[in-house]
């Protein structure tokens, strides 16, 4: 045991050393060395190319050979860790940027009580022409129906279309007050407040739908 | 013709409304009540509706208008302002009770499902079912809806065929027919079938809320399918109601104006089988 301490400590030392600069013996290529007067001729231009090419090229070698060392001695340390019974400390992975994913279906569910009396504004966006015309449009049809409906609360659903039918399975115990609007994007469920104007309304739908 | 609403004719107390009402050769059907026999009782309205006060009527009409929200635009949803369906014809049949029940199913089912075609309901089977070929009341066809649903149309298996009373009373028939009941109504349940009704108060509410509705008229002997409540000009309202006559008004549609507005007998639907 105190023997892998000690291998353990010598290879932190290892490593912490190569943690600084790592030393480059190539030298800087000096500035060419040009009469004021007089400007660099091709050859001159041509084998300046030449030689920062081949200064570049002994680099990227160097690097190579450097991080294929790096990555030897970090893979002994692992091992290292590993063999006493050590977690080896966690690689930080770069968070990636969530790309916007296709809208591949969206659908659309009103949900209303029947027994309650609905605000002028709200049956205007539920029962409105423009809000009906851009969800009949735009939402995934099933079985040569629109993707959209206006439910009631108490509603099984029992005669729909089945994607309808589990979407309305999935989302009906969660429903906390009436009338809101459900809206499924890639079989993914929010429920929403019911937007206050028809322009409101399509505003919202065009975001979850990635319409611009 | 007294008048129009958006070309839809108006039925009020003009001379020229008794052409529309009583076109020849088309049946009725409503049972007109014999008060001796069943004395009014007091009326007790379907509990709990939120009601629309008068007041609010111009503002919520002016938003139905603008964004184009009511039932009414809702049936006449169709290409360049045309139905969304073909309305039901009795064609003779004293049948009118049971098909303004049917035109409610059908617009409830197209409200909820835009762009969908409803399927066409046989209110015919409904009166020969109950052996109700005579006449009758909405509040029958309605209860009928309630226990058992309405036939559908057609000559397939578990339909009923069109304008006949000769159809077929099968285990498929039964189970088409739950697919079409009427799951929640405003109804004054506590009365018999011949005397549920609703307020013109109650009525109205039920039309801003796009809530359509059976009515029986007893001064027509008819019952039709109340739509919404509209406005012909400043203060003056009717009700927009669809009609089971072939051919008649604007695609079934008709006002009903000033004394011959008021329903003697109504519900409405508010939530069917989905």
């Amino acid at each position: 045991m105190r023997r892998g301490v000690l291998v353990l400590v010598c290879l932190w030392a290892s490593v912490a050393g190569m943690a600084g600069p790592v030393p480059c013996e190539v030298q800087a290529a000096d500035p060419p060395k040009v009469a004021a007067a007089e400007p660099a001729t091709i050859d001159q231009l041509m084998r300046q190319l030449a030689d920062l090419r081949a200064q570049k090229a002994e680099i990227e070698k160097r690097e190579k050979a450097t991080l294929a060392e790096l990555k030897e001695r970090l893979q002994l340390l692992r091992d290292l860790l590993k063999d006493l019974d050590l977690e080896p400390l966690p690689t930080p992975k770069p968070t990636p940027t969530p790309k916007p994913q296709p809208v591949t279906s969206f659908r659309v569910l009103f949900v209303v009580e029947s027994a309650e009396t609905l605000t002028a504004a709200q049956s205007g966006v539920i029962y409105g022409r423009a809000v009906s015309d851009y969800l009949t449009a735009r939402t995934t049809p099933e079985g040569g129906k629109p993707g959209w409906r206006r439910l009631e609360k108490d509603d099984t659903a029992e005669s729909e279309t089945p994607t309808i039918k589990a979407l309305w399975a999935s989302v009906r115990p969660q429903l906390t007050a009436t009338p809101c609007v459900v809206i499924e994007v890639n079989g993914k469920a929010t429920i929403d407040v019911l937007p206050a104007t028809p322009e409101a309304a399509i505003k919202l739908f065009k975001q979850y739908a990635g319409d611009k | 013709m007294a008048d129009f609403y958006k070309g839809i004719p108006i039925i009020d107390d003009e001379p020229g409304a008794r052409d529309l009402m009583y076109p020849p050769g088309v049946g009725r059907g409503l049972v007109p009540r014999d008060y001796e026999l069943d004395p009014p009782e007091m009326f007790a309205p379907p509990d709990q509706m939120q009601l629309i006060p008068a007041s609010e009527w111009d503002a919520r009409f002016d938003e139905q208008e603008a964004t184009q929200s009511s039932l009414e635009h809702l049936y006449l949803s169709g290409p360049n302002g045309t139905p969304a369906f073909e309305h039901l014809d009795q064609n003779g049949f004293p049948d009118c009770w049971a098909y303004s029940t049917g035109h409610a199913i059908m617009l409830d089912r197209l409200k909820r499902s835009p762009g969908v075609v409803p399927v066409r309901l046989n209110p015919t089977a409904v009166a020969t079912m109950l052996r109700q070929t005579n006449g009758g009341w909405c509040g029958l066809s309605a209860k009928f809806a309630r226990e058992h649903g309405f036939p559908e149309e057609g000559t397939g298996p578990g339909q009923w065929p069109k304008l006949s009373r000769r159809g077929q009373d099968t285990p498929e028939l039964r189970a088409a027919m739950a697919r079409n009941r009427v799951e929640e109504d405003w109804t004054d349940l506590t009365r018999p079938v011949h005397s549920q009704n609703l307020t013109e108060a109650q009525s109205a509410t039920c039309s801003f809320n796009n809530i359509p509705g059976p009515e029986d008229f007893n001064h027509w002997a008819h019952s039709v399918c109340r739509i919404r409540h509209v406005r012909i000009e400043r203060g003056s309202w009717g009700k927009l109601i669809l009609n089971s006559w072939k051919g008649w008004g604007r695609f079934g549609l008709g006002v009903l104006r000033g004394s011959k507005m008021p329903c003697d007998g109504g519900l409405a639907i508010r939530r069917t089988t989905t």
